[in-house]
């Protein structure tokens, strides 16, 4: 009888021993829980493939002039410009009429080097063209998305890229604020910035490049020609208001929208209805036109440093926030 | 013959039943993802709570006049102030001087019900002073800290509540801007707001109701008479630098201090060093002076509407 009760004795023992072991194996390999969610994308993932909606990558081409480099130019170097993937300063840069601070200037910041542009508010459809054939000859396999901005403007990158990951890059389509007069379906006003894909920039280049195309290379007014030369070659603007059906894109200052400051012109210009207040501007705002370079600074602080600490309890008295 | 006896060799039951509970327990544990963390926090709330530093109620007090309501307190009325536990605008009220504008429009806001304030400039210390005095008699028991503003300052109320948390209001401290002239042990700018903690206004009170008090009823430069009087009843300016020593409460706009824009006195009342740049002002930046009513919808909407996602810091 003895031996066989030691056996299983020793038996239970293992058994329990065993328990134990892999009690302590699942207690120490049970590392954070898996949420639902996960997987979830992880299926997503496997059915799409487009990478550039992960994060796209953009490149910003900033319209500037040497007048304007040591007040615009380089609050937008100092705020929203290093926060595109990469951005280049397109401006004419002729060291003989430079001062010393300008040229400078010219060494600290990326400059596209691009050769004879003609200076002055009449030759920025050139300037803008030029600026897009040179991303397209340098950069068109490096990024998904090229846009163009003035020295004025405010981008709000993140949102920009936020809201280009919902689009599609290889769609002959462009974004900006839409206008709906002059141009076949419409073009983008110049001053709040305009995002053109790689299908885009690609047929912007063939236009360039065909001698019977009657794209314009310099006169005319900037936005205008640029849409006009898109729309020979099957490019159409896209739409850019947010689920609420505000704004993401604006060609005039935060205030002059929050206002409702509209001048009689954008009435006859504007695609969508103008709306004041707090349905002027998407939470998911991408652009600001009519910034200066203080205003720069200050809404980069406000954006990216002065955080509002995140509130705990509330008593009964506190209001929400008027909309 | 050894036989199999299910009976009396079968593995025994208590451990069995101790195998299953310890399996379930740790099976709970693990899913209830009760982190060692939590198991600290618990230990320390069994410490003293001061509820108010939980999340500190704060009064605003906003001076004012009719002729700002429609900009400048309608812009305030709409941004910041409804973010204080409680406010109230500090205005002579005389309806025979006012507009019918202006007159409906102060039906739709919070005025404190004080008499016989005198309109102007001149006596923006009397409008002060007898804004704490109606805090205090009326309002004292419900709140921790009382915050005089200016019509046009920008208050971040939320970095405010966060700043004065960990304060103690039971001591008779002030914090705002400091400036060390003027003043024995110096005065907080006026326009850059200034908070009161419980003490601080009980002394307040105090002075104003003593017969023998230097304190100046009106007159003089509201900032710097207030400072004064809370100095006789030995309240005193806290620090309000943050841990990167970066000012909180601001003076003047923030432009003025990011470019190192400063008066030529400021150099000399200022308790702090003047810093520019992005050392001008703290992240959790509480206060701006001279903000108008447009940059107030602007701050508003990029520091609240526009922070529905985390928004990353900057690469330098």
């Amino acid at each position: 009888m003895l031996p066989s009760i030691n056996k299983k004795r020793s038996i239970s023992i293992g058994i329990l021993v065993l328990f134990i072991i892999l009690i302590i194996i699942i207690y120490i390999g049970a590392p954070t829980t898996i949420y639902p969610i996960d997987i979830q994308n992880i299926q997503v993932n496997n059915v799409k493939n487009h990478t550039e909606q992960l994060s796209p990558r953009v490149l910003c081409l900033i319209l500037t002039t040497p007048k304007n480099f040591l007040s615009r130019a380089i609050a937008v170097n100092e705020t929203w410009g290093p926060r595109c993937d990469r951005y280049f300063f397109v401006t004419e840069s002729d060291t003989q009429t430079m001062t010393p601070e300008q040229i400078n200037f010219t060494r600290q910041v990326p400059i596209a080097p691009i050769q004879n542009i003609t200076p002055g508010y009449d030759h920025l459809t050139q300037k803008s063209t030029l600026a897009f054939l040179f991303a397209y000859e340098k950069y068109f396999n490096d990024f998904d998305w090229f846009i163009k901005a003035d020295d004025d403007v405010y981008l709000i990158v993140d949102n920009l890229k936020s809201f280009l990951s919902q689009q599609d890059t290889s769609k002959p389509e462009t974004f900006g604020y839409n206008f709906k007069v002059i141009v076949p379906q419409g073009y983008h006003s110049g001053g709040a910035s305009y995002v053109l894909g790689r299908e885009s920039l690609r047929r912007f280049y063939q236009a360039h490049k065909d001698p019977t195309s009657t794209c314009s290379k310099d006169t005319g007014h900037e936005d205008v020609e640029i849409a006009k030369c898109l729309r020979s070659k099957g490019v159409y603007p896209g739409k850019s208001l947010d689920k609420q059906n505000r704004e993401l894109f604006h060609p005039l200052s935060f205030n002059d929208h929050f206002r409702g400051n509209f001048p009689d012109w954008l009435k006859q210009y504007a695609e969508n209805p103008l709306q004041a207040r707090y349905e002027c501007c998407g939470d998911q705002t991408i652009s600001f036109h009519y910034v200066t370079p203080e205003e720069l600074y200050f809404m980069d602080f406000l954006l990216y440093r002065a955080r509002p600490a995140s509130s705990t309890v509330k008593s009964n008295s506190s209001m929400i926030p008027a909309k | 013959m050894t036989g199999y006896n299910l009976k009396t060799h079968s593995v025994p039951t208590p451990v069995v039943i101790t195998c299953l509970i310890l399996i379930t327990t740790f099976y709970v544990v693990i899913h209830s993802n009760v982190s060692y963390i939590e198991f600290q926090k618990i230990k320390l709330g069994n410490v003293t709570i001061h509820p108010e530093l939980l999340s500190p109620r704060i009064l605003c007090l906003i001076v004012t006049a009719p002729k700002y309501f429609l900009d400048r307190i309608k812009a305030i009325n709409a941004t910041w102030a409804p973010r204080c536990d409680r406010y109230f605008f500090i205005t002579e009220y005389i309806p025979q001087n006012m507009t019918l504008q202006q007159i409906n429009f102060a039906q739709q806001i919070p005025i404190a019900p004080i008499q016989n304030i005198t309109p102007g400039y001149d006596h923006l210390t009397q409008k002060s002073t007898v804004a704490f005095q109606f805090a205090y008699e009326n309002y004292f028991n419900d709140f921790d800290w009382f915050v005089k503003a200016d019509d046009d300052t920008y208050l971040i109320v939320e970095n405010l509540k966060a700043f004065l948390s960990d304060k103690n209001t039971s001591e008779p401290v002030t914090f705002g801007y400091n400036y060390k002239t003027n003043v024995p042990k110096g005065y907080h700018a006026g326009g850059a707001s200034y908070a009161l903690s419980r003490e601080s206004l009980r002394r307040f009170n105090e002075a104003h109701k003593d017969p023998n008090s230097t304190c100046v009823k009106d007159g003089g430069a509201e900032d710097v008479e207030i400072g004064k009087c809370l100095r006789t009843k030995d309240v005193y300016m806290g620090k309000s630098l943050d841990k990167q020593n970066r000012e909180l409460f601001h003076p003047f706009k923030y432009i003025e201090h990011f470019y190192g824009n400063f008066k030529v006195w400021l150099k000399e009342y200022a308790e702090n060093p003047l810093q520019t740049g992005d050392n001008c002002c703290g992240d959790r930046t509480i206060s701006f002076h001279y903000i108008t009513p447009d940059e107030m919808y602007l701050m508003d909407f990029l520091l609240y509407k526009m922070r529905s996602r985390d928004v990353p810091q900057r690469n330098k």
